[in-house]
């Protein structure tokens, strides 16, 4: 095509947004599906369990982030390392008054993040949802009970806390994460 | 085939995948709680419907007290949102022995209307959208059947449709998309299948070359990610990129689906071990003006079932 036009699309590319890769796991009935809906149409849909995967592209600020909304029930989690390629940043969503299941989605998590397929991976939201159900953790409770620190050492991690079907927190979390893809831009 | 008299002429589409591609046998153990529940659902009686919306076949259990039973995936997706999150779906979850014995028990007594004992006093699944609507979005989500990992590795010998001066040839990417082996989802020349609900994948471009090199991640070249339907074939297709003007179709071809197995790893370690498969696929020529020789595409497939293997 030419010196020309590669240089037509250099300086589209710096003038534009930031393409980057999200992936949004956790386990089954976290409330992946509803977030990602949430955030994309402003409204809640009435979600079946997702076979397979959703993908959607989110725009926030200037970035474009393509995510990946892959099924949480425990056969589904086969496919996650899949989508590990590539990836710039995970949202890892929690339902936080599912106590009895919080240490499988901690290992769940630990799993993913010590795949070598997620090296590029330098950012890990979690969205601990839910917090309008009464026995909900609090997102300091379910940072150590999943021993964050540990687990994401080495990435910029943040729980945020939130309810998927009002959007309450939805952006405060969005927010840290598209600051965290622009920062590694 | 065995003794083919001839190579057949570039045919419109490539041989199956090959059997190597082949499910590995191991001894899948049904949990005790699963099989349970599977019983119930297969045998005629209380169970073989959704205690909710009365639909056949119900493939997720409500686990909680008091509103334990066996529904379909729609009604399990209100209980998740609204109602409780103790749902697990009796063939990708497993179910506990003592939970499995508490749905068997609700569905046993007849009192197992999940739904009416949350409080709700007419279907709560509907949320706005017609039934048929939602008919509509199950059927298409769970009639799939498995996802379809692909990876444009490269191409070779692709038809030079620039200028030729300078080292200006083409500047090629590779399009995907699943199909039937022939139909209107096909483009005809120098019109993409953009519209018409068909999910087409494309590599980055690569500039001026005609063997360009992609490959999985930074490469562009995927791997992308197909849900698979049954459909009968995945395309692809070549074209040069051009600033300006439509880009000039370099060369297309038909890869059939059919020999895909009905494969769902189990284990991590299964999965690992599941193949993916390098196929070579020689491109037909699309009446697009340049060299004569269509050259060939290479691909990386992965398939990972959504089946009911347990």
């Amino acid at each position: 095509m030419g010196i020309v036009s590669s240089l037509i699309r250099g300086v589209f590319e710096r003038l534009g947004t930031k393409d980057s890769r999200v992936l949004m796991l956790g386990l089954d009935a976290a409330g992946k599906t509803t977030i990602l809906y949430k955030l994309k149409v402003g409204e809640t849909v009435s979600t079946i369990p997702t076979i397979g995967f959703n993908v959607e592209k989110l725009q926030y600020k200037r970035c474009e982030m393509t995510t990946w909304d892959v099924g949480g029930q425990e056969r589904l989690r086969r496919l996650w390392r899949h989508y590990y390629t590539g990836t710039d940043a995970l949202i890892f969503v929690v339902d936080s008054a599912d106590r009895e299941r919080l240490s499988d989605a901690a290992e769940e998590l630990s799993a993913v993040l010590s795949d070598p397929g997620m090296s590029e991976c330098k950012s890990v939201l979690v969205y601990a949802n839910k917090q309008d159900l009464p026995e909900a953790l609090t997102p300091d409770e379910i940072a150590s009970e999943m021993r964050m620190s540990e687990v994401a050492a080495g990435r910029k991690w943040w729980v945020q806390a939130c309810v998927g079907v009002s959007n309450n927190g939805l952006y405060e979390g969005l927010d840290w994460l598209a600051d965290r893809i622009m920062e590694s831009a | 085939m065995g003794c083919a008299p001839s190579q057949p002429a570039r045919a419109t589409s490539v041989e199956p995948l090959s059997p190597r591609w082949t499910p590995l046998e191991s001894s899948r153990e049904i949990p005790p709680g699963n099989a349970t529940l599977q019983a119930l659902v297969a045998r005629p009686g209380r169970g073989s419907a959704c205690a909710d919306c009365g639909a056949p076949s119900p493939s997720w259990a409500v686990l909680d007290e008091g509103q334990a039973g066996l529904v379909c995936g729609e009604c399990a997706g209100v209980h998740r949102t609204g109602v409780s999150s103790a749902t697990r779906n009796i063939f990708w979850d497993t179910v506990p022995v003592e939970a499995a014995a508490r749905v068997a028990a609700a569905v046993a007594s007849g009192q197992s209307r999940a739904y009416a004992s949350c409080g709700r006093t007419e279907h709560c699944g509907t949320g706005g959208a017609s039934r048929q609507q939602l008919a509509l979005r199950l059927a298409e989500k769970y009639a799939v059947r498995g996802i379809l990992f692909v990876t444009v590795e490269g191409a070779e010998s692709l038809p030079n449709a620039d200028s030729g001066v300078m080292g200006d040839v083409s500047d090629p990417k590779v399009l995907l998309w699943l199909g039937p082996l022939s139909g209107e989802t096909a483009p005809s020349a120098g019109r993409l299948p953009r519209a018409n609900g068909v999910d087409v994948h494309e590599t980055s471009p690569r500039s001026n070359t005609l063997n360009p090199v992609w490959g999985a991640g930074e490469g562009g070249g995927g791997p992308f990610s197909l849900k698979w339907d049954g459909v009968e074939a995945l395309h692809v297709l070549a074209v040069d990129v051009d600033v300006v003007t439509e880009p000039d179709l370099l060369g297309r071809a038909v890869v059939r689906l059919d020999g895909i197995p009905d494969y769902a790893p189990l284990s991590k370690e299964e999965e690992a071990a599941a193949p993916s498969q390098l196929v070579t696929v020689p491109l037909l020529r699309t009446g697009a003006p340049g060299d004569s020789k269509p050259g060939l595409v290479r691909l990386s497939l992965r398939y990972h079932g959504l089946g009911e293997a347990w």
